[in-house]
């Protein structure tokens, strides 16, 4: 693994607010990685400092080693598509896309434009004229077809029907196959893109919650359920993250299993099934006590 | 998961040369060329059309023998306006854009400074050409003041363009800079910027009433005479841009 970026002890205050506290981490070059977490949790902060729009109050946050301010070594390979991108007032899409090759020596034209009729952008209106969902397509086109070694999409899809979004995850992940970069994804819709991500990144409160790749994360929770009194004997001494009681049936979420947990709780006629990365961060980034009991009608 | 098909190879650290920078910031700002060059030069060309036509109009109508007056119209006057206009836009808006896409705040505002150059240039040239083939042919042959308003533009040609390009640059300074006040600071920027103008200016000329010194005010710029007092204008310019460069160079667009 080669580390493209390295976050250490970084810290972002504003006047009271703590939007960012000291965090520390670092990402693998080429990987998708989910910057995950709820709104105002600090991803937006974060990605500010990553590409040297924001300057951090303590600590440091680099891009190959070097710090991302006023640099254009690095900033050069670094493409960050906001989701409330402003464009000049005048502009139309293709200005942008027109003006895009200069930032990105990696620009594929024809590819922008494929990806506008997928998308059915009409590339010859007013920006300001455009629905919101279509002002997303075009942040998206930027970001894809910049083919930028650092590619940075801040809740790229607001907007955007369920078809365009498909349309988005499968083109990000075959061209992300053809021509591999880091990519940093943040979203509020974990489990679209959950089969996208090889590492997560789940930020709370501006602090770092949960720094895994997605495979583990997975492999390491299941939701055991059954009769209560034979889960409750399965989960004994596991971290149980999640318990929903419905009469005698309890249905519980579990971190850390391991392959002898689920055999002895399939032996027990309990049903074994996986958890969704969603559910799994919801989990713990809801504020709900571990030991609490959801009753449901 | 997807396998890479290829092993990273280390990220190209050498940075693009500057020239490449700025003109990707200059390219940007010219990417809609409407807006700057020819919507400006479209409107400049109806107004002088209807000018000439209104004028052509009154002289029909009017006694050959009468003595008449020449028409003065500064209508070609709106570009320096609109110039500020356009700097205001481009700082307010292209600013966060390009820092998006991965420019320095500096190679931004150089590129700022090539593009507020060239308009300025380019405008300026064509005031001053316009304003000589104005006099050469006796207004449009009817007498027309569109361009050759004051002494300056009726000057030798080099001198109009000088000023026209020193008014010019004035202008692009003075929205430039109030944008990066915008930009840094936004509404509560704006607040003190135009309170201190107006303290400033309110300031200033009671200074200068109560000193008395409003004769040397005046022998001051009858000294420096048009084009040197454009001269003078340079050093607001000047100030305006550095003042505009400080100001974003700490700018955070994210937080507007």
């Amino acid at each position: 693994m080669t580390t493209i970026v390295e976050a250490r002890g970084l810290t972002k205050r504003y006047r009271g607010v703590t939007a960012v506290d000291g965090v520390d981490f670092q990402l693998a070059r080429n990987t998708i990685t989910g910057l995950l977490g709820r709104n105002g949790a600090g991803k937006t902060t974060l990605m500010h400092l990553l590409t040297g729009q924001e300057f951090a109050t303590n600590g440091s946050i680099t891009i190959a080693g070097e710090s991302p301010v006023e640099n254009p070594r690095v900033l050069q390979h670094t493409c960050f598509i906001k989701e409330s991108q402003r464009y000049p007032d005048d502009f139309k899409p293709k200005h942008v896309f027109a003006a895009a090759p200069g930032f990105f020596p990696n620009w594929d034209a024809d590819f922008a434009r494929e990806l506008a009729a997928e998308l059915r952008l009409p590339v010859d209106r007013r920006i300001k004229k455009l629905s919101r969902g279509q002002l997303s397509s075009v942040g998206i086109i930027v970001g894809l077809a910049s083919r930028a070694p650092i590619t940075i999409f801040d809740e790229p899809y607001l907007g955007l029907d369920a078809v365009a979004r498909q349309a988005f995850y499968d083109r990000l992940l075959a061209d992300y196959a053809a021509h591999p970069r880091t990519i940093i994804l943040s979203t509020h819709l974990i489990d679209e893109v959950a089969d996208l991500l090889e590492h997560a990144l789940v930020i709370d409160n501006g602090r770092i919650l949960i720094d895994s790749p997605v495979d583990a994360l997975r492999a390491h929770a299941a939701t055991l359920a059954g009769p209560a009194e034979a889960v409750e004997t399965a989960v004994a001494g596991l971290e149980v993250i999640h318990r929903e009681r419905l009469g005698g049936f309890v249905s519980a979420t579990v971190a850390g299993i391991t392959d002898d947990v689920t055999r002895s709780a399939r032996a027990a006629g309990l049903e074994v099934g996986p958890v969704s990365l969603q559910q799994l961060i919801i989990r713990q980034t809801g504020g709900t006590p571990t030991e609490h009991e959801e009753v449901t009608r | 998961m997807i396998a890479t098909p290829t092993a990273p190879e280390a990220l190209a650290l050498a940075p693009r040369p500057l020239t490449t920078r700025v003109g990707t910031t200059v390219r940007l700002l010219f990417a809609n060329p409407w807006t700057p060059v020819f919507t400006p030069l479209l409107i400049l060309g109806i107004i002088l059309l209807m000018n000439l036509a209104i004028w052509g109009l009154v002289r029909a109508n009017i006694p050959a023998d009468g003595e008449m007056a020449e028409g003065v119209n500064g209508g070609a006057f709106f570009l320096f306006v609109y110039m500020l206009v356009v700097a205001v836009q481009s700082i307010n808006q292209a600013f966060p854009l390009a820092l998006g896409y991965g420019s320095t705040r500096r190679d931004f505002l150089l590129g700022f400074g090539v593009f507020a150059v060239l308009l300025s240039v380019g405008y300026a040239a064509l005031i001053a050409t316009a304003a000589w083939v104005e006099e050469s042919t006796g207004g449009w042959g009817i007498g027309l003041q569109f361009f050759s308003t004051d002494a300056i533009w009726r000057s030798e040609w080099l001198e109009a363009f000088g000023f026209g390009t020193l008014l010019m640059l004035l202008f692009f300074g003075i929205g430039a800079a109030t944008a990066a006040v915008y930009v840094r600071w936004r509404a509560l920027g704006m607040y003190v910027f135009w309170a201190g103008l107006v303290f400033l200016g309110i300031g200033g000329a009671a200074l200068v009433t109560v000193l008395g010194a409003w004769e040397q005010v005046g022998a001051f710029f009858v000294w420096a005479g048009v084009l040197g007092t454009a001269g003078w204008s340079l050093v607001i310019t000047a100030f305006c841009a550095v003042a505009a460069w400080v100001i974003l160079r700490r700018a955070t667009p994210s937080q507007g």
